[in-house]
């Protein structure tokens, strides 16, 4: 089911997903009261690092060469599940979602070992983190996925968010609303953004994401930032598709109209960077939790509404 | 059917001589597993003719005191009989091949009861008929009984054991009264009789739960799973591997063929079967993630995959009774393939686990570490199993866990409030469990294999033999013949699936099949690509972008300027979020000093986690049975002629009540 505009669009997200830390860094620094690094930071930095090379610990194993193209793949790979706005994903199938979850399953497994391959004393702590938070955040992404389902009686991701209507939240705005609020929080859990994980902190103790790859440089840190780039993109994809779920549109608006989702949801993030604190480490669980509780109540709504 | 049973005579003779030559170590080790692979060779020819040719195996018939037996091999028979092949000769030959790691102790009863083990499990897997099913099943329980206490001097192995044979009998009892319920419905013993017969005694639903509670011991059903941990964690390895992936799964054939005896199956059964085997997995991988020994770690974690079947069959019953035969279809499909993906993995990881043993004689997690290093091949082999029994593609476990997902996914169409809930729980559910397993056995990996030694090893740790290797290897290949093959795999799957469904009235159609192969089929094309790309991408990186690499510095340690690896995480230290967000359910031991002062010079912390149902349900449990027949012991003073008084005594008092009663 390959058609050339689906390939289109995600050869598009491919040179797009790198604007978006910069986007959301560039909110940060207006609240900041600052300029900020341009849009385009994360393009330089991959460029600068492509043309490293490379430095590894003499603990390294052949795992922590090989992780870098295995985070790489596997979330390109999910890329390509991934349905461009009112545009079947290159690939479709029932079920493709949790398919895609579990790409970048693999992405992380690779992620975490790779950090326990240093022998770091901070590496292994992010890896120990981020096991658990992304183990309960699973839970919030496949349940409002469930609802979405229900509502739209396909079993693939394409499937859904072509059914999707303004009428699924004139209908039931209580229902998607907790599911976008859940995908929100599962957002900011999976991609390491504050309040769970704060990509600019000097403090290794804290970190999550960024203490796992603090041994990685050159190419193989540039394969990683570019995954996690494209990461929060893809989040932030399913996100817009949720929300702006107009079916009648001409095909020449749906770029920009899904352009200028994305660029809220960018916009969304940095504003919530900016206002809100990061959370104690011992809070982090249960703010997860909480975002799967929203998920569940909304298919309990879902259930007693039938 | 002359030739499978052929087989299993050849395993027990060859198994009886190795016995006789005990003494003769190396002659003993060659007939022991030399008759086991040629027995489990002959018996994979007549399971193949019977699962990818559809040929019928026949029948035979053996005279037993209590009336004929029939002997067959029906295609359920057949597939389960694969895990037991596989593990049977692979662990023959890993067997074999470490017997010299041990001079101590006889290998003689050793090759005869593990003999004896695979051979009753070939039989039982053959046997249509009630008593001959309850002989297989109490040898093959007494057969792994021998092997786990095979280091019988050692306290902790004969209390494993000890367990393990208090917890199988009670199951047993369990069967008995279920196998007799059945044949006294049935005027027989014979399976083929047992079909469709009217429950004239106890209900149908007397007889799955008796079914559940029986089956459910050997496979690990919370809370009936005490004895697992303890008996795989002291087995040596290659027992562990049996019992885990091929002793365990008779659990799951005895279950799966009770239920087709029944023609009604009700809600409560999968309701039953859908949570239980959740709480199963969720506890067992909580409960798996804050454990400190090696063997450990992988018990708990065949508890969790057989959660994943039960959830797997409870969808089926509950699709069944929806009539959705699609999602029926893969509910079944995912539980035959996730019972054959476990054992292959489970059998690779406890192989694994054996050869870390023999290179650092420990299995303590926390005074492993880079062991990547000194044994490469069993890093990568149990890197490659960790990531599969993870349930990750591009391994063979996400097959199986993405078809009962997709089963729980095809419970929406119905559109039911019950349904939902389904789907929520095998969504929710499965997601929760392959999170933490992913976090488990990234854990495990870690700890084993990479970072840097915790402790230093005299003699350093050494690589296993090449024949060693062997079934390891094997085991690999398996995995990613799984993963990739898998669209084709389902064909045969869905003759034995065909074969479940019919007795209860569900009939599959090839459209059936289909729903559950186009994604496969796109699952293993991406698997394929992702291999393929990430080899590749590292091989270009390796040949053409790697020129002014620097391979020899420090691990960056945020400054600190001489790291060693006693900064590492270890596995108290990686495992404490998590029991801090579980403890209600784990419940663990802490010790360690407070810090306190300004240059605190001694500080350390610990955590323990002995299975929390065995602290607070089972050992208060039979202390007070034990309070409780304590005064009983006075009639048992070692007196023969008084016992026979006994006996007197109990048939008079049958005889009365005859004659008063009835």
């Amino acid at each position: 089911m390959i058609n050339n505009t689906s390939i289109l669009w995600f050869i598009l997200s491919l040179f797009l997903a790198p604007l978006f830390p910069g986007i959301i860094n560039k909110v940060k620094a207006f609240f900041g009261g600052k300029k900020g690094p341009p849009v385009t930071q994360l393009y330089f930095d991959l460029f600068k690092l492509m043309h490293k090379s490379a430095t590894y610990s003499r603990t390294a194993t052949l795992l922590t060469r090989l992780a870098p193209f295995a985070i790489f793949f596997a979330t390109i790979g999910a890329g390509l599940l991934m349905p461009g706005f009112f545009n079947p994903a290159c690939c479709t199938f029932s079920g493709d979602i949790i398919f895609m979850a579990y790409l970048l399953g693999i992405a992380r497994f690779f992620m975490v070992t790779a950090a326990l391959d240093r022998g770091s004393a901070f590496e292994g702590m992010g890896a120990s983190r981020e096991v658990l938070y992304s183990a309960l955040a699973e839970p919030a992404l496949f349940c409002g996925l469930l609802v979405l389902i229900y509502e739209t009686g396909s079993l693939s991701i394409s499937g859904i968010f072509a059914e999707l209507s303004p009428g699924h939240w004139q209908q039931n705005p209580a229902i998607m609303l907790l599911i976008a609020v859940s995908w929100m929080i599962v957002l900011l859990t999976e991609n390491a953004r504050i309040p769970v994980d704060d990509p600019n902190t000097h403090l290794e103790l804290t970190m999550i994401h960024e203490v796992m790859i603090l041994d990685y440089s050159s190419k193989d840190l540039a394969m990683i930032e570019y995954a996690a780039a494209y990461k929060l993109w893809l989040f932030s994809g399913l996100l817009v598709g949720l929300v702006i779920s107009t079916p009648a549109m001409p095909t020449l608006l749906h770029f920009p109209v899904f352009a200028a989702g994305m660029f809220l949801v960018a916009v969304l993030i940095g504003m919530i960077e900016s206002t809100i604190a990061r959370m104690r480490l011992i809070h982090i669980p249960k703010f997860i939790v909480g975002s799967g509780a929203l998920a569940i109540i909304a298919l309990i709504l879902k259930i007693a509404g039938n | 059917m002359q030739l499978f049973l052929t087989a299993i005579l050849i395993i027990i003779v060859g198994g009886s001589f190795a016995g006789l030559f005990g003494r003769m170590r190396n002659l003993s080790s060659a007939i022991g597993a030399l008759s086991c692979l040629a027995g489990c060779a002959m018996a994979l020819v007549t399971v193949c003719q019977s699962l990818f040719f559809a040929s019928d195996t026949g029948r035979y018939l053996l005279n037993l005191p209590l009336g004929p037996a029939t002997l067959c091999l029906d295609q359920v028979s057949a597939f389960f009989a694969l895990p037991v092949i596989l593990l049977g000769s692979l662990a023959a030959i890993y067997a074999a091949a470490t017997a010299h790691y041990d001079e101590k102790h006889a290998l003689g009863s050793y090759w005869f009861f593990y003999n004896l083990l695979i051979a009753s499990m070939l039989m039982l897997l053959a046997s249509a008929n009630a008593v001959l099913f309850l002989m297989e099943w109490e040898i093959m329980s007494v057969a792994a009984f021998f092997l786990i206490t095979h280091r019988s001097e050692i306290g902790t192995v004969r209390n494993a054991g000890w367990r393990f044979m208090v917890a199988s009998h009670i199951g047993t009892a369990g069967l008995f009264i279920l196998f007799g319920l059945l044949s006294a419905s049935a005027g027989s013993f014979e399976f083929d009789q047992f079909l469709n017969a009217p429950a004239t005694y106890g209900s149908y639903s007397t007889i799955f739960f008796l079914a559940l509670f029986g089956f459910g011991v050997k496979v690990g059903l919370i809370p009936l799973h005490v004895w697992l941990p303890d008996s795989y964690t002291f087995a040596d390895a290659h027992v562990s591997a049996v019992l885990s992936g091929a002793m365990s799964k008779m659990g799951f054939y005895g279950l799966v063929r009770v239920m087709m005896f029944l023609p009604v199956q009700q809600a409560s059964w999968g309701w039953t079967l859908l949570f239980g085997g959740l709480l199963t997995g969720v506890f067992a991988l909580i409960t798996a993630l804050v454990q400190h020994d090696l063997k450990k770690v992988i018990a708990y974690s065949s508890m969790e995959n057989a959660g994943i079947i039960l959830m797997a069959l409870g969808c089926a019953v509950l699709a069944t009774i929806w009539k959705l035969p699609a999602m029926a279809f893969a509910a079944l499909a995912g539980a035959l393939m996730h019972i054959l993906n476990h054992s292959i993995c489970k059998g690779l990881l406890f192989l694994g686990s054996g050869a870390v043993y023999f290179g650092t004689g420990t299995r303590k997690l926390e005074s492993m570490g880079g062991l990547a290093k000194s044994m490469p091949f069993t890093a990568l082999a149990f890197g490659i199993g960790s990531a599969a029994i993870a349930g990750l593609p591009p391994f063979n476990n996400f097959v199986s866990e993405f078809l009962i997902f997709l089963a729980g996914l095809k419970a929406t169409r119905l559109g039911t409030s019950s349904a939902l809930l389904l789907s929520a729980t095998v969504l929710a559910g499965l997601g929760l469990i392959g999170g933490l397993a992913a976090a488990c056995f990234s854990r495990t990996f870690g700890l084993v294999f990479l970072g840097a030694p915790r402790e230093e090893k005299q003699p350093p740790p050494m690589e296993i033999k090449p024949l060693v290797r062997l079934p390891m290897a094997i085991l690999v290949l398996a995995i990613f013949s799984v993963a990739l093959l898998s669209p084709w795999l389902l064909l045969p799957v869905s003759r034995v699936v065909a074969e479940i469904g019919a007795p209860a009235g569900m009939l599959f159609s090839a459209d059936d099949l289909l729903l559950s192969a186009v994604p496969l089929r796109a699952i293993s094309a991406f698997s394929l690509a992702l291999i393929i790309l990430v080899m590749l991408g590292w091989r270009i990186q390796k040949s053409r972008f790697s020129k002014g690499e620097v391979q020899d510095r420090p691990t960056w340690d945020c400054g600190f300027a001489a790291p060693n690896a006693r900064i590492q995480y270890t596995s108290s230290s990686f495992s404490q979020p998590v029991s801090e967000v579980f403890s209600s359910i784990v419940r663990p031991f802490r010790h360690g000093e407070k810090v306190s002062g300004l240059f605190p010079q001694h500080a350390s912390f610990r955590t323990e986690a002995p299975d929390s149902l065995l602290r607070y349900l089972f050992l208060p449990l039979f202390a007070l049975i034990d309070r409780l027949v304590v005064p009983l012991r006075a009639l048992q003073h070692g007196h023969l002629h008084l016992y026979v008084g006994y006996l007197a005594i109990a048939l008079l008092a049958l005889l009365l009540w005859k004659v008063a009663v009835i």
